[in-house]
């Protein structure tokens, strides 16, 4: 698995690339979005509904980056959302946009900034992952990314 | 409809096909002395670096977590000696250290569910040949697990989650009792 001597050079390759010094998967799984979940490019004008299901796990986080791998510059210094942020039973909604929603909005908790760039991506870090993830991560429920408002 | 996230073995064989072979192999060693150049550069070798928080404004290495305290130490194992990794835990919090070594792979990761709390200790120490007696970390002091790596040279990384931003001062109170040092 990443990040594990017996990872291929193809993997090892592709990790030193795009999440130097990552985890194990047991320590740690990595999932990444570029798309929203009707296929689209993300994009950082746009404001997105992120809907994130009961995952198995001691904790995860979700964060955007542009580019190869960048924190996006933004004022309000959001980069991440996590389960910390929400009761196990709380609907975990998640606005992702150029600005913080206002008003009376559906998001339960949490805002990420895009900070207004054309293009991001999302990672999930999912930490000490339970056993039936960890096995078959191609099964796990993911967040569901909708787009709600574009410009 | 979930489906649109990228499992990160399909996404390594979707990028890996049309790369080169020997770029593939020298890829993870020069990503590596990039970051031990920038990460050296702040506490030299042997020695903890004890980050801030990530932020769009200090980030130096890609896909940082602005949600984890990150130390760093690049570590070089002397010639006849070891180098010794001594974690102070952090209550209440998930804590992890990894050993990696020059080609990134990752030789060693302890965490606080592994040490059930308490402190973690290892000794890094090159890998015996066939043969050899020597171990390398035979005057170790007790109570450290031994840590063989292939290469020389290589970054220990801390990793402690916090709760919440505010939680920094006390944080890094605790995890400046931390430790990497060579020994002989």
């Amino acid at each position: 698995m990443i990040g594990s001597a017996d990872a291929s050079m193809l993997l090892r390759a592709q990790v030193a690339l795009s999440g130097l010094l990552a985890l194990p998967a047991k320590e740690a799984m990595y999932f990444t979005a570029k798309t929203d979940s009707a296929g689209r490019s993300l994009d950082g004008r746009c404001t997105y509904e992120l809907t994130v299901p009961n995952i198995p796990a001691r904790w995860w986080s979700v964060t955007a980056y542009e580019r190869e791998g960048w924190l996006i510059r933004n004022p309000e210094g959001q980069y991440s959302a996590s389960s910390g942020q929400f009761t196990q039973a709380a609907k975990k909604m998640i606005a992702v946009g150029p600005v913080p929603p206002v008003g009376p909005v559906p998001w339960t908790g949490g805002f990420i900034s895009t900070g207004g760039v054309t293009g991001f991506d999302l990672t999930l870090r999912v930490y000490h992952p339970a056993a039936d993830l960890l096995a078959h991560p191609e099964t796990a429920k993911l967040p569901l990314i909708e787009r709600a408002i574009c410009p | 409809v979930t489906r649109r996230w990228l499992v990160p073995g399909a996404a390594a064989v979707a990028i890996g096909v049309s790369a080169y072979v020997a770029t593939l192999i020298a890829t993870p060693f020069v990503l590596m002395r990039i970051a031990e150049a920038r990460v050296g550069a702040q506490a030299g070798v042997n020695h903890f670096a004890f980050g801030p928080m990530t932020t769009a404004q200090n980030q130096t290495i890609i896909r940082p977590s602005p949600d984890l305290s990150y130390s760093i130490c690049v570590f070089q194992i002397p010639e006849e000696g070891y180098v010794l990794i001594e974690v102070a835990p952090v209550p209440g919090h998930y804590w992890s250290v990894s050993v990696f070594d020059a080609r990134t792979d990752a030789a060693a990761v302890r965490t606080d569910r592994d040490t059930g709390g308490k402190a973690a200790k290892l000794v890094i120490h090159r890998r015996p040949t066939s043969g050899q007696a020597h171990l390398g970390y035979d005057t170790a002091p007790e109570g450290y697990e031994p840590v063989p790596v292939d290469y020389d040279r290589g970054i220990v990384l801390i990793r402690i989650l916090l709760n919440d931003k505010s939680e920094f001062a006390v944080i890094d109170a605790v995890r400046r009792k931390s430790s990497c040092a060579a020994a002989t």
